[in-house]
């Protein structure tokens, strides 16, 4: 019975830590406001913006397999693709450093707390023609694939939505 | 057959220092698979020549002595030795917690371990890792029901057919281990199918010589008296092991030195290998083998405590010693892609790849050993695992 | 069956139409989830985009015999394109490297250039734990270093240390080809470039720089250059007693 305040106060304690994700936002510095996503470029992304929100570990999951396991490269969605359009360099001619709230995908991924590590192997910048010589420092290196991340390069629509694509479509491996 | 009374270990003052030397232990080992895992492997010994190092010497030798560790618990339940009775409890929580000890060392070695859900759910069957994911956490498990039913007296006799499971599966994942080594068809050093059945007598040697060395100092922390009767069989069953162990490495060894395209390799670890020479005459052969054969049935010391302690001390050192020499011995020998020829380039081809262990690698080895030696401190402290008396009957 | 009117019975004709339909579904889902349908789907749903397919599988033909000792051309080719860079210590990752190969009895030496040999039975995808290394359809062997956990088993079974470990931190990766720290890499024979209809850049160097020496192409091909060059004069594959059948032959070897 004496150790009834000691239980009730961890019981107080637990709800209390279960409970944060609801109530930490008071506390936080931005005071809960959602983040401010940089503009991209181009009139329109590979998806409609609402899906994407909710979809697109789904397709970069798809879009990797294809790519590494069966080749299947498709310029637009790839990481580079990405990139393409929604990197571009700031007011003072750099690009964003990865772990800036000014880094497209780190804006999101800083606010809901969900770590991504795309790019400890992903290079974080578009890729361009005349990019590939500066990045490089200076020489050349042999041509790299000519439609790498090539914003110019558009796929057609596919009929009948997008959301079939996936359906199904997950690699073997997944099942496990 | 008297009834056996199993309680746990008191607390005393050496029993909380030692369990705050091994939490420090611990705590090394942690920061140092910290560092490891945000600077790099850079920070250790292991190189593009020699991949694997200190940790999986520790790791492997951990995981092959706690297969062994379960025997005497096997030889109870499942061959039936009733005086072998009132060490299965202790043999199957040193089992787990050996197990437990080698895991932690090879996932925190990882160059990816944020990456372990990928492993749980990512699997390539025709690999001897995968099978080994499954074996070593079915491992824990069986062994973790088989403690339940050899504590649980309801469930008493149950123990045979749960001991027996346990024992096959043991064979198995100690067959798995070796085979990670056997199978390698790319390095002259190994490529044997005998490295599996000879890491099975290895798990039986490392197990029983850890196993008499924690029971003798569990018995001393929690006063109980070991009888000489208990003693001495394990030590003649330790003698048996090692000298099996001896068996093996000859016939493995010999294979080896038949076969001209494996003479470079044998002779490396045979006589011109500096250190791996060393460790192996003196660490694997003497210390592991010789040594507490000659201590364990020699007429002087034959009948002495002492001795046994010292022989086990002897044998698990020398185990370490073989683990290395496979591991790192193994990895040291070059790739021999042009045979016949000599080789040099950028990339340490045609030469013996050099290796020392690093702090790190050695902090992350000791913290898995502590882990294990935490368990089972706190198991016994925790749960009736030690028997009150070990005593001779009759006596 | 017999003296009965065949009177349509409406609700029990569907539903045996329904149950052929779900049967019918129900078989073809589990074809579906074959990877070979599976693959075929997706190139129809890609418009036509093939990706790496089993009737082609690609291969290195490398005359050493042209390969002069002090040429570096490949190797500078694939660190430049690439990003690695090897700078002499033992960690340092080498994906191609110029092996000097001198027989002790005769003296003949050789400049040969080793790479990942692209196993057709590869040790290191037999041994990959989570399939991360893994063979394509097209012969060529990677590292998938999505699911790499960086065991370093691959690196023990390969025969002809083709496999670098990443030891640190690394920035600046080229786009085409991303590395990071705790995978494992090697040679991928610029999967990306064959994917686009180029040449690796180990050969297009050679081409260019160096003397020649490199023939890219496909095995399966009897028209192809480098199945020409294979069928016109002896080679050999290194280690060719483990029977693993590699994509990449020499010619010349001592």
């Amino acid at each position: 019975m004496r150790d009834r305040p000691v239980i009730l106060g961890g019981l107080a304690l637990l709800l209390l830590l279960l409970t944060a994700p609801f109530w930490h936002d008071a506390l936080s510095h931005t005071g809960g406001a959602l983040p401010a996503i940089p503009r991209a470029k181009g009139a329109h992304c590979v998806r409609p913006a609402a899906w994407m929100r909710k979809n697109h570990m789904k397709l970069l999951m798809r879009v990797r397999y294809e790519a590494v396991h069966e080749g299947i490269r498709n310029r637009q969605e790839s990481l580079p693709g990405c990139l393409g359009c929604h990197v571009s360099k700031l007011a003072d001619g750099k690009y964003p450093s990865v772990r800036s709230r000014k880094f497209f995908c780190n804006a999101c991924h800083e606010y809901v707390g969900v770590r991504i590590d795309c790019f400890s192997c992903h290079s974080n910048r578009p890729v361009s023609g005349a990019g590939i010589v500066a990045q490089s420092g200076g020489e050349a290196p042999p041509a790299a694939p000519a439609a790498i991340g090539n914003p110019a390069i558009v796929p057609p629509r596919r009929a009948g939505g997008s959301s079939t694509a996936l359906r199904g479509r997950e690699a073997p491996w997944r099942w496990l | 057959m008297r009834a056996i009374h199993y309680r746990e270990i008191e607390g005393s003052g050496g029993f909380w220092a030692l369990v705050g030397l091994l939490a420090l232990l611990l705590a090394a080992g942690l920061t140092a698979a910290y560092f490891m895992e945000h600077i790099g492997h850079i920070i250790t010994g292991m190189t593009n020549q020699v991949v694997w190092g200190m940790p999986h010497v520790f790791a492997v030798f951990l995981i092959v002595a706690a297969s062994g560790a379960l025997n005497t618990a096997s030889i109870a339940s499942v061959f039936g030795r009733v005086a072998y009775k009132p060490l299965a409890r202790l043999s199957g929580l040193l089992a787990i917690a050996l197990l437990i000890g080698g895991l932690a060392i090879l996932v925190l070695d990882l160059g990816r371990p944020d990456r372990l859900g990928v492993a749980m759910t990512h699997y390539n069957f025709r690999s001897i890792f995968a099978w080994n994911i499954f074996l070593y956490t079915g491992f824990i498990a069986v062994t973790g029901c088989y403690l339940w039913v050899m504590m649980e007296r309801r469930l008493n006799r149950h123990s045979r057919t749960v001991g027996t499971v346990a024992f096959l599966w043991r064979l198995i994942l100690t067959t798995g281990t070796g085979s990670i080594f056997g199978l390698l068809m790319a390095r002259k050093p190994y490529d044997e199918a005998i490295m599996a059945p000879m890491f099975i007598v290895m798990s039986l040697a490392f197990g029983l010589a850890i196993f008499i060395l924690v029971l003798m100092a569990a018995c001393r922390a929690g006063a109980r008296p070991l009888g000489e009767a208990t003693l001495m069989r394990l030590k003649n069953l330790l003698g048996v092991f090692a000298a099996g162990l001896l068996y093996f490495l000859l016939v493995f060894h010999l294979t080896k030195l038949y076969e001209a395209k494996f003479f470079g390799a044998e002779a490396f670890i045979l006589w011109s290998g500096g250190p791996y020479t060393v460790l192996f005459w003196f660490g694997v052969v003497f210390l592991g083998g010789v040594l507490p054969m000659l201590l364990f049935w020699l007429p002087p010391t034959r009948r002495s405590r002492a001795a046994v302690g010292w022989g086990s001390a002897s044998v698990v050192v020398g185990g370490l010693a073989l683990v290395y020499d496979i591991i790192i011995g193994g990895q040291a020998w070059p790739l021999s892609i042009f045979p016949g020829m000599q080789v040099s380039s950028s990339f340490y081809d045609g030469v013996v790849g050099f290796y020392a262990p690093s702090l790190p690698e050695c902090a992350l080895g000791l913290g898995g050993c502590a882990l294990a030696l935490l368990i089972t401190l706190l198991g016994l402290k925790l749960l009736p695992f030690l028997p009150e008396t070990l005593a001779d009957e009759g006596n | 069956m017999t003296g009965r009117p065949a009177a349509p019975r409406d609700t029990g004709h569907l539903v045996d139409e329904g149950r052929r339909r779900f049967l019918g579904v129900a078989a073809v889902s589990a074809l579906v989830l074959a990877p070979g349908v599976s693959l075929l789907a997706y190139a129809e749903e890609q418009g036509g985009k093939q990706g790496a397919s089993a009737r082609t599988r690609w291969g290195l033909l490398i005359d050493t015999t042209k390969c002069k000792s002090s040429c570096t051309a490949c190797v500078t080719a694939c660190s430049s394109y690439n990003g690695w860079k090897n700078e002499g210590r033992p960690t340092d990752p080498q994906w191609i490297r110029k092996v000097q190969v001198t027989d002790p009895e005769t003296g003949l030496s050789r400049s040969v250039p080793v790479m990942c040999q692209h196993c057709a039975k590869a040790p290191c995808v037999e041994v990959c734990p989570t399939g991360a290394s893994f063979k394509r359809a097209d012969g060529i062997v990677l590292v998938d270093r999505h699911i790499c956990i960086g065991c370093r088993y691959c690196m023990m079974a390969c025969p002809y240390k083709a496999r670098s470990f990443v030891s640190e931190e690394i920035s600046g990766q080229k786009p085409w080809a991303p590395r990071g720290k705790g995978t494992v890499e090697g040679c991928t024979l610029c999967v990306e470039r064959i994917d686009a209809g180029q040449v690796p850049a180990c050969v297009q160097a050679c081409a260019r720089e160096g003397s020649g020496a490199m023939t890219f192409g496909d095995l399966k091909d009897p028209a192809s250059a480098i199945s020409r060059a294979l069928a016109e004069h002896p080679s050999l594959q290194l280690r060719a007693d483990l029977m693993l059948d590699p994509g990449v032959q020499y010619q010349g070897v001592p």
